[in-house]
């Protein structure tokens, strides 16, 4: 009896595994549920401008257009992640192929990492989630610097912020990040107090489930 | 659903289903009866590091290039952090293990970590190290107590036992002396006593010094010079760049996270520094050198001494402080509970220790959980009375000591 019993057992995780391996594979591919997708080899050229942006894994995004020589990304998904951000771009005279972005919806905080060729001119508006010019000394503009060092560029160092969070970046060519730390209040005064503490309501309330069943049990043993 | 084809899911999804099926194996299949519980133990504990630096392989912090960038996206992105916890509480879930949040990619994360963090420098919201907090200090100080002391109640230091990765640590170097055929020395009742008690002592001298360098931020008063919060990260001067968080400029297992993470490649080699940038250089080397020798002297005295840290680990020291005394003893739902009718004090229990806890030795009876058992049930395991010492969960049985000297004994009678 036991002997069939382990045979049970063991079957049935034979089973499981088999199953368990297998089913990804027979799942058909979905649709992407944005209507754009692009690969390393597409470019979003910008004729006017003698320039073109790519980027350096696939991605996906609900719209691609370009507008007065600036292409516009809304709902960008780099390798199958959550909705990125809406990211603006432009490059004259330069090709900028972008590998890592984060607009951040949450947040008013994003970055943006990629590696330009050619002297030229790159904007960069991250999609941040503010509406309020933000100051110079909120954005961090880097490159590599000699012995594996980063070197952080103070604005005007080949680099200018503009009223409406544009970032204009001149003669820098290489690996470049552009990244900006929000130090404003994020916007959670205008939720109602349950939501805007959804958290800690939350941990308090598993916290006081917890104790009500284990004194529950208690009782329960005593009985 | 395009979760299918998504290779993180994927990950998770078939890591879980190895554990699972590791786990029901090695209940199933495992002979030994003084190794069993040992043996799941170990690979839980391998488990445990796999999940909770899961974030290191899909995580937020690949970059091109790196080995494991292809698999994108983490789902702790979509579930912890800016998606689920949102900017209340960003850098992941507290639980009592020694899991530093960058490697993790903020999944899990120590407590200890966040209790100094959100004192000093993270009282006032919004500033964060690129992360934004819409909560203040004192709210997210509440989060992870309220986290930890539900951990506490519901699994005790079965954290420490069972999932700490630097308990893992601990138990492999604790192999390799066995393979060294060499035997483990022990300290005397006394000493261990004091180890114990050294642990809320650690935890207290760190929250002070936190709170002692947050003093300008919480009561506008410069208590010592250099705290007041400066500019954007990197252009502040004095301490706030060098020395928040203290504790976890001693703490083992960071210098350990971060020559793991350099040595794959995951991360950057001047993070071994405390700071990368600006006159705090040689002064993050120093502090680094300090963190580096307590590893070396941790990791010999771990050789030496069984679970040596987890006589003194302060995050150990929390647990037990929520679990193993009044009044959140009453309401611990994991114990180690004793027969004392089929106890024969053989004394085999606080002899295979890791800890050196005599409770279940010297207590008459019933619950013998002590601050100093971290719940890895060896001493059930190796106990030969059937029922003498179980390990219980809300009241119910777990496992339990066996008569595994009869029961060897009649499976070689039968074998013959």
């Amino acid at each position: 009896m036991r002997a069939t019993n382990g045979k049970a057992v063991l079957t049935g995780l034979v089973a499981a595994i088999i199953v368990a391996l297998v089913f990804p594979l027979v799942c058909s591919g979905t649709m992407a549920e944005s209507s754009t997708t692009f690969t390393p080899a597409t470019k979003f050229g910008i004729p006017q401008l003698n320039g073109s942006i790519s980027f350096a894994v696939n991605g996906s995004c609900s719209s691609a257009t370009l507008e007065n020589d600036t292409w516009i990304f809304r709902d960008l998904r780099l390798m199958n992640s959550v909705t990125l951000g809406n990211l603006e771009v432009s490059a004259e005279n330069s090709t900028m192929a972008i590998y890592s972005y984060r607009g951040n919806s949450i947040t008013a905080g994003g970055t943006l990492r990629c590696m330009v060729q050619g002297q030229g001119t790159q904007t960069v508006n991250l999609g941040l989630n503010t509406t309020r010019p933000t100051h110079a000394s909120e954005w961090y503009i880097t490159i590599p610097g000699p012995g594996g060092h980063t070197v952080f560029l103070a604005e005007h160092e080949g680099w200018t912020l503009l009223p409406d969070n544009t970032v204009v970046v001149t003669g820098i060519t290489g690996n470049m990040s552009i990244t900006h730390y929000s130090f404003a209040v994020p916007n959670n005064n205008n939720l109602p107090f349950y939501q805007a503490h959804s958290v800690i309501i939350a941990v308090v309330a598993v916290l006081a489930i917890t104790v009500a069943i284990v004194l529950v049990i208690r009782a329960k043993v005593r009985v | 659903m395009s979760w299918i084809n998504d290779p993180a899911t994927t990950i998770v999804l078939g890591y879980v289903l190895i554990v699972a099926v590791g786990i029901i194996l090695i209940l199933k299949l495992s002979k030994d009866k003084t190794r069993k519980i040992s043996t799941l133990r170990l690979f839980i504990q391998g488990a445990a590091v796999v999940g909770v630096f899961m974030g290191l392989i899909i995580g937020p912090f690949n970059k091109p290039g790196t080995l494991f960038y292809p698999l994108g996206i983490s789902p702790r992105d979509r579930l912890v952090g800016a998606g689920f916890l949102g900017n209340q509480f960003p850098d992941g879930i507290s639980l009592p293990i020694l899991a530093c949040y960058y490697p993790n990619g903020r999944t899990v994360t120590c407590a200890i970590w966040q209790l100094q963090a959100y004192i000093f420098p993270f009282w006032n919201y919004p500033r964060g190290y690129n992360v934004n907090y819409s909560t203040s200090g004192l709210e997210k100080i509440g989060i992870v107590m309220g986290l930890t002391v539900t951990a506490a109640i519901i699994l005790g230091r079965s954290f420490c036992g069972w999932i700490c990765p630097f308990g893992l640590y601990q138990d492999a170097l604790t192999r390799v002396r066995k393979s060294a055929r060499l035997r483990h020395l022990s300290f005397s009742q006394k000493t261990n006593t004091a180890l114990g008690q050294s642990r809320y002592i650690i935890i207290a001298v760190f929250m002070i010094l936190s709170v002692i360098f947050a003093s300008y931020t919480i009561f506008g008063a410069e208590i010592i010079p250099g705290i007041k919060l400066g500019g954007p990260e990197g252009t502040e001067a004095g301490i706030v760049s060098n020395i928040n968080e203290p504790f976890c400029l001693v703490c083992p297992m960071r210098p350990l996270c971060i020559i793991i993470e350099v040595a794959i490649g995951q991360m950057n080699w001047h993070y071994i520094s405390q700071i990368v940038y600006g006159p705090g250089w040689t002064t993050g080397f120093y502090l680094t050198s300090i963190n580096l020798a307590i590893l070396a002297a941790i990791t010999i005295l771990a050789l030496a001494y069984r679970r040596f840290w987890c006589r003194i680990c302060p995050l150990g020291g929390l647990t037990a402080l929520f679990s193993s005394f009044t009044p959140f003893k009453q309401i611990a739902l994991t114990k180690l509970q004793k027969d004392e009718y089929k106890c024969t004090k053989c004394g085999v229990c606080k002899r295979v220790c890791p800890t050196q806890a005599t409770a279940m030795y010297e207590k008459k009876g019933g619950d013998v959980t002590e601050s100093r058992c971290m719940l890895c049930a060896r001493c059930v395991e190796i106990c030969p009375y059937e029922g003498a010492l179980k390990m219980t969960f809300a009241g119910k049985t777990v496992v339990k000591s066996r008569n595994w000297l009869q029961e060897n004994k009649a499976d070689s009678q039968q074998n013959d």
